[in-house]
C-alpha cells in the first residue's frame, strides 16, 4: 500500500537506520560464512587431499594387518573409487649436521607412504616444493619447518634418524633428503617427515602392516555407501571407516562451534535491527495518532490499519534483507574471484550456500515483520475519536 | 418524520464512569433529536457544553452510554466495531477542525481515499470533479501539507463528500481559519448542500458566521434545545 510507503519515507533517517542494521546483521553472517566456513572448508579440503581421503580406514585398536595390495585391490574394483593407499605413522628423532653445527629434533611425526598408490590417492606429493617426492627406500621428504629447525637442511643432504621400534629398541638409519614439503594452512606436512612405507615397516618391525588406508573417490557423494560396503565386506576385522565429514567433524568440532558463535553475533545484529524497527514503528504510530484516527473515521477498519503497519514492517524487512543479501553476495563473489586467503596463508574454500543464504534473508524478513506486530497492534487500538482532537 | 436521515433518542454520554472512584462527567443528558434528509443544521453552545461529544456519537466515532442512534433507519448502538467502520465508510462524511488531510498523500489521493476504503459498490462522484467544485483543481497534485489551511478545508469538504454520504459531519470546520477563508468555506458547504441536497450537521461556537441555515440546535449542560438559546 502506497500510504505505508509514504509514512515510512517521512521517517527516512530512522528507517534507513533500521534497514542498515538488518543489512549489517546479514553481512556479518555472510562474511562469517566466507571467512570461517571458507577456512573450515579449506581445512576439510586439505585434510581430505593430504590425510584422510574421502574415506579413512583404520583398525579399531591396532594396526591393519590385511595386506595393503589386497585392500587397495578391493577398493579399486568399486567404480566410485578412484584410488586407495596405505599409510603408516610413527615418530622420530632426527640429527643433522649443517654449517658445522649439530642439530637434533625430537618427536617428529613420520608418515610412511607407498608412492605407487599414494600419488593417486592423495595430493601429498604436490606439497613437495623442492626436490622430489619419496624416490627410494633410503630417501625421505622433510617438512619445511623440520628442515629449517634442523639448520636449513637442503635437498641432497644426509640426516640421521632414530626411531623406536615396536619392541622399544632404538633403530638408527641414514637417509638422504629427496625433497622438502611445504603447504599453507595446518593440514600439510611442514612439521612431519615422509618416507617409504616399506622402510618404516622394516624399521619398526611391522612387516606388511599399515596404520590406515585412505580412499579417494571419483564420486564423493558415494562416500557413505562405499564405507558401508567396505565394513560389510570385512565384518571380522575390527575395521573403522569414516567419511571425510566424520573425520572433519571430530577434528574440527571446536571450529564448528566458533562458526556458530560468530553467527550468533550476526543474529544479535538482526535482533537489534528488530528492536530498531519496533522503536521506529512505535514512533510512527505515536506521531500518526491523528492520521490513524482520520483513517478510522473515514471508514478504515482495524484490519486496514494493521495491514498498513505490517506492510511497513515488510517493506523494511524486504529492503534490509535484499540489501544485506546483495552486499553479502558481493563480498562472497569478491572473495571467490580474488581467491582470498586467510591472513595470507590458506586459500579459503569460498562457496555459495544457497539454502543458508535464503534462510538468513528469510529470517531477517521474518524478524522485521514480527517486530512490527506489536506496534501495528497498538495502532489498531487507537480510537477514531482521535481524529477530532487538537493537532 | 417521513424521511429522517438521523433519529436520536434518549442519548446520554458519561465520561470516566468506568473505574470506581474516577471523576465522571456527564457530557450528554437524554438528548433526542431527528434530522431530515437535506437539512443544513447547526449545533451551537458554549465551550464544554457537549457539542463535540454529540457529534462524535452521531459520527459513530465513540459509543453512547445509553440511548439509540438510527442513521438511515439502521440502529447503530449494537453494531460491532468492524460494521461501524463500514457504516462510517458508506454513510458518513467528516470535516474536522484541524488539518484533516493525510500529509503523506496528495490532495487528490486524500479525496480518493474514502472511495478506496469503501470499494466499488456505489456510484460515486469523481474526485477530480469534487475538487473542481470546491475550486481546488489547480492544487490537486500537491502534497496535502503544501497547501494553505483554507485550501485544506476545501479539500476536506471534497473528501467528506467523496463517499456520497447520508450526512456530512463537521466539528468547528472554520475554527482554525481567518474570517475570509471561514466565510468562503461556509459558502462552499452551503452551496454543496443545496446542489447535492446533502445533509450537513455542523458544530460551531460562532453561529453568526453561518448566516441563514435550515435549523439550529443548542446544547447546554449536555441537554439539547431546539433553536438558538444564548
Ligand atoms: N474524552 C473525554 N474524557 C473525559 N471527559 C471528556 C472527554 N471529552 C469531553 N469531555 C468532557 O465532556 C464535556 C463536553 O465536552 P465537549 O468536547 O463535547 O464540549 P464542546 O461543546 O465540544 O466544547 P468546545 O466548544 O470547547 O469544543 C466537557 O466537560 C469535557 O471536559
Ligand atoms: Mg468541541
Amino acid at each position: 500500500m502506497r500510504l505505508a510507503l509514504r509514512m515510512l519515507t517521512s521517517r527516512k533517517g530512522s528507517m534507513i537506520g533500521a534497514i542498515l542494521a538488518i543489512t549489517v546483521g546479514i553481512l556479518v553472517i555472510h562474511v562469517n560464512f566466507v571467512i570461517f566456513q571458507g577456512l573450515y572448508d579449506a581445512f576439510v579440503r586439505d585434510m581430505k587431499a593430504y590425510r584422510f581421503g574421502d574415506i579413512y580406514v583404520t583398525n579399531e585398536e591396532d594396526y591393519i594387518d590385511k595386506s595393503d595390495a589386497l585392500l587397495v585391490g578391493w577398493f579399486e574394483r568399486i567404480p566410485q573409487v578412484s584410488a586407495a593407499a596405505p599409510r603408516l605413522s610413527s615418530s622420530a628423532s632426527i640429527n643433522a649436521t649443517g654449517t658445522g653445527m649439530r642439530y637434533e629434533e625430537f618427536g617428529i611425526p613420520i608418515i610412511g607412504v607407498d608412492p605407487r598408490y599414494d600419488t593417486r590417492a592423495s595430493a601429498m606429493h604436490e606439497t613437495v616444493t623442492q626436490g622430489q617426492y619419496v624416490t627410494s627406500r633410503s630417501s625421505m621428504v622433510l617438512g619445511a619447518t623440520v628442515a629449517r629447525d634442523l639448520g636449513d637442511v637442503q635437498v641432497g643432504d644426509n640426516i640421521r634418524v632414530k626411531i623406536v621400534d615396536r619392541w622399544g629398541i632404538d633403530q638408527f638409519r641414514r637417509f638422504s633428503v629427496s625433497g622438502i614439503s611445504e603447504s599453507a594452512g595446518g593440514a600439510g606436512f611442514d612439521t612431519s617427515v615422509i618416507m617409504h612405507i616399506e622402510t618404516l615397516r622394516d624399521i619398526i618391525d611391522r612387516g606388511g602392516e599399515s596404520g590406515s588406508m585412505i580412499v579417494r573417490l571419483n564420486e564423493p557423494t558415494a562416500a557413505a555407501n562405499v564405507r558401508d560396503l567396505f565394513l560389510a565386506a570385512f565384518p571380522a576385522d575390527d575395521f573403522k571407516a569414516e567419511t571425510i565429514e566424520e573425520s572433519a567433524e571430530s577434528q574440527l568440532a571446536g571450529f564448528r562451534s566458533g562458526i556458530a558463535m560468530i553467527n550468533m553475533i550476526g543474529l544479535f545484529g538482526m535482533m537489534s535491527a528488530a528492536f530498531a524497527i519496533v522503536t521506529i514503528q512505535m514512533m510512527i504510530v505515536g506521531g500518526k495518532t491523528r492520521e490513524i484516527g482520520i483513517m478510522r473515521a473515514i471508514g478504515a477498519r482495524r484490519k486496514d490499519i494493521l495491514v498498513i503497519f505490517i506492510v511497513q514492517g515488510m517493506l523494511m524487512g524486504v529492503m534490509g534483507a535484499a540489501a544485506g543479501t546483495a552486499v553479502g553476495l558481493g563480498y562472497t563473489m569478491y572473495a571467490k574471484e580474488t581467491k582470498m586467503t586467510f591472513s595470507g596463508s590458506v586459500a579459503l574454500e569460498v562457496s555459495y550456500n544457497w539454502p543458508a543464504i535464503a534462510r538468513t534473508a528469510l529470517l531477517a524478513f521474518g524478524l522485521s515483520v514480527a517486530a512490527s506486530m506489536y506496534p501495528s497492534y497498538r495502532a489498531t487500538k487507537l480510537l477514531p475519536v482521535e481524529a477530532m482532537r487538537y493537532g | 418524520m417521513a424521511d429522517a436521515v438521523l433519529e436520536i433518542s434518549g442519548l446520554s454520554k458519561v465520561y470516566g464512569g468506568g473505574k470506581p472512584g474516577a471523576v465522571s462527567t456527564q457530557a450528554l443528558r437524554d438528548v433526542s433529536l431527528t434530522v431530515a434528509r437535506g437539512e443544513f443544521m447547526l449545533i451551537v453552545g458554549s465551550s464544554g457544553s457537549g457539542k463535540s461529544t454529540l457529534l462524535n456519537m452521531i459520527g459513530l466515532l465513540d459509543r453512547p452510554t445509553t440511548g439509540s442512534i438510527r442513521i438511515d433507519g439502521v440502529e447503530t448502538a449494537s453494531l460491532p466495531d468492524g460494521e461501524l467502520s463500514s457504516f462510517r465508510s458508506s454513510r458518513l462524511g467528516f470535516v474536522f477542525q484541524f488539518s484533516n488531510l493525510l500529509a503523506e498523500l496528495t490532495v487528490i489521493e486524500n479525496v480518493e481515499l474514502p472511495q478506496k476504503i469503501l470499494g466499488g459498490s456505489k456510484r460515486l462522484p469523481l474526485p477530480s470533479e469534487l475538487l473542481a467544485a470546491v475550486g481546488m483543481v489547480d492544487h490537486m497534485h500537491k502534497r496535502a501539507n503544501a497547501i494553505s489551511g483554507g485550501q485544506a478545508q476545501r479539500a476536506a469538504i471534497a473528501r467528506g463528500l467523496a463517499n456520497g454520504p447520508s450526512i456530512v459531519l463537521a466539528d468547528e470546520p472554520t475554527g482554525n481559519l481567518d474570517s475570509k477563508s471561514a466565510a468562503a468555506t461556509i459558502d462552499l458547504m452551503k452551496s454543496m448542500a443545496r446542489e447535492l441536497a446533502q445533509t450537513f450537521v455542523i458544530v460551531t461556537h460562532d453561529r453568526h458566521q453561518f448566516g441563514d441555515v435550515d435549523r439550529i440546535v443548542s446544547i447546554k449542560d449536555g441537554m439539547a434545545h431546539e433553536g438558538e438559546h444564548l
